[in-house]
């Protein structure tokens, strides 16, 4: 088993990408370890992957009314939800060569700590590549990877109880459609541990979960620490970025 | 100029869409957006930068070109142009 660094934390939308960011680029500098990152979007919010226009991804409208907070990643991929009292996010920022030099492969590894916390509640989990872990035929993780020259940062969610109903609403559906078909087709395609299992499921044991799963996928024995001075002072600089309508609407 | 915007689910789950201004029979812009992945990323919008100012089979070449260099998930460039194609006749 390899020493990675565990972090656990939480913020708002801004500065857990700026924190996300700053871990990559500081260990493509090999300035900090292995990093597994556990954490909490709060108040709620939502993301939206580097190559998505903002319309086409979320309804601003409903975001707007309801002030629930979004930006751009630096990861591509879909728009994401991220309920404060149903979603946590784990972050995984590592040198290339630990995890795998083959993307979709290295996609596989990581998820795979996903599948495993699952399981840990009984559940039969499956990766889907590209990037989705599916219970039942239904979605309850999507992932979403970033490269520099010789470390990933591959950050994505765990559903244990995420508000569905709100998570529609969020997300842009084909105008075409009606709104209550909308809700419908993803309430038909997405899930929740608490929804699977008929019980509620606490952040808790979420946590609990996922650090025994990634610790069996990454081979890895954390050991609890703080983000370092470094990587905060790196991060109070991107934040702005993050807050910015230009890097928000730069699609 | 006309402006098109054409979009196309990939099997598997993904959608790339293309909004694009064309003029006199050359692409003025071109946005190509997305749920989808590409290594490095820089390489979309440098790949938007060379299209512009490209005819229909200019910009054929550019993708084709592009395919052997970078890695996407997601969609092919193949896609690419095929949207650009139906833009173009749009």
């Amino acid at each position: 088993m390899k020493k990675w660094r565990l972090i656990i934390n939480e913020g708002d939308v801004y500065w857990n990408m700026a924190i996300d960011e700053a871990m990559l680029l500081l260990k493509d500098k090999g300035e900090i370890p292995n990093t597994l990152r556990l954490y909490v979007f709060n108040p709620s919010a939502v993301t939206i992957g580097y190559f998505q226009r903002v319309n086409d991804a979320v309804n601003l409208g409903f975001l707007n009314e309801n002030r629930i907070p979004f930006t751009r990643r630096i990861t591509g991929g879909g728009s994401v939800y991220h309920d404060v009292n149903g979603e946590i996010t784990y972050s995984v920022v590592a040198s290339i060569g630990d995890v795998a030099i083959d993307v979709l492969k290295s996609y596989e590894i990581i998820c795979k700590g996903l599948v495993y916390a699952i399981e840990k509640f009984g559940l039969k989990a499956q990766f889907v590549p590209i990037n989705d872990v599916v219970v039942n035929g239904k979605k309850i993780s999507g992932s979403a990877q970033s490269r520099k020259k010789v470390a990933l940062l591959q950050h994505g969610t765990l559903m244990y109880n995420t508000g569905l109903i709100t998570l529609a609403s969020t997300l842009e559906a084909p105008k075409e459609k009606l709104a209550s078909h909308g809700v419908k087709s993803i309430l038909e395609r997405v899930t929740t541990l608490s929804r699977e299992l008929g019980r509620t499921v606490s952040k808790e044991e979420t946590i609990e979960a996922l650090i025994e799963g990634f610790s069996k996928a990454l081979n890895a024995e954390f050991e609890r620490e703080e983000l370092t001075e470094k990587e905060v002072k790196l991060a109070d600089e991107l934040v702005e970025k993050y807050k910015s309508k230009e890097w928000i609407f730069k699609r | 100029m006309k402006k098109a915007s054409v979009l196309k689910k990939i099997k598997g789950g993904k959608t790339v869409k293309i909004d694009v201004e064309i003029d006199n029979g050359k692409i003025h812009d071109i946005v190509i957006s997305g749920d989808f992945f590409i290594y490095p990323q820089e390489a979309l919008e440098e790949l938007e930068n060379k299209l512009k100012g490209c005819s229909l089979n200019e910009a054929k070449n550019i993708l084709k070109e592009y395919a052997e260099k970078i890695t996407i998930l997601g969609f092919t460039l193949d896609d690419v142009a095929e949207l650009l194609e139906k833009a173009f006749k749009a």
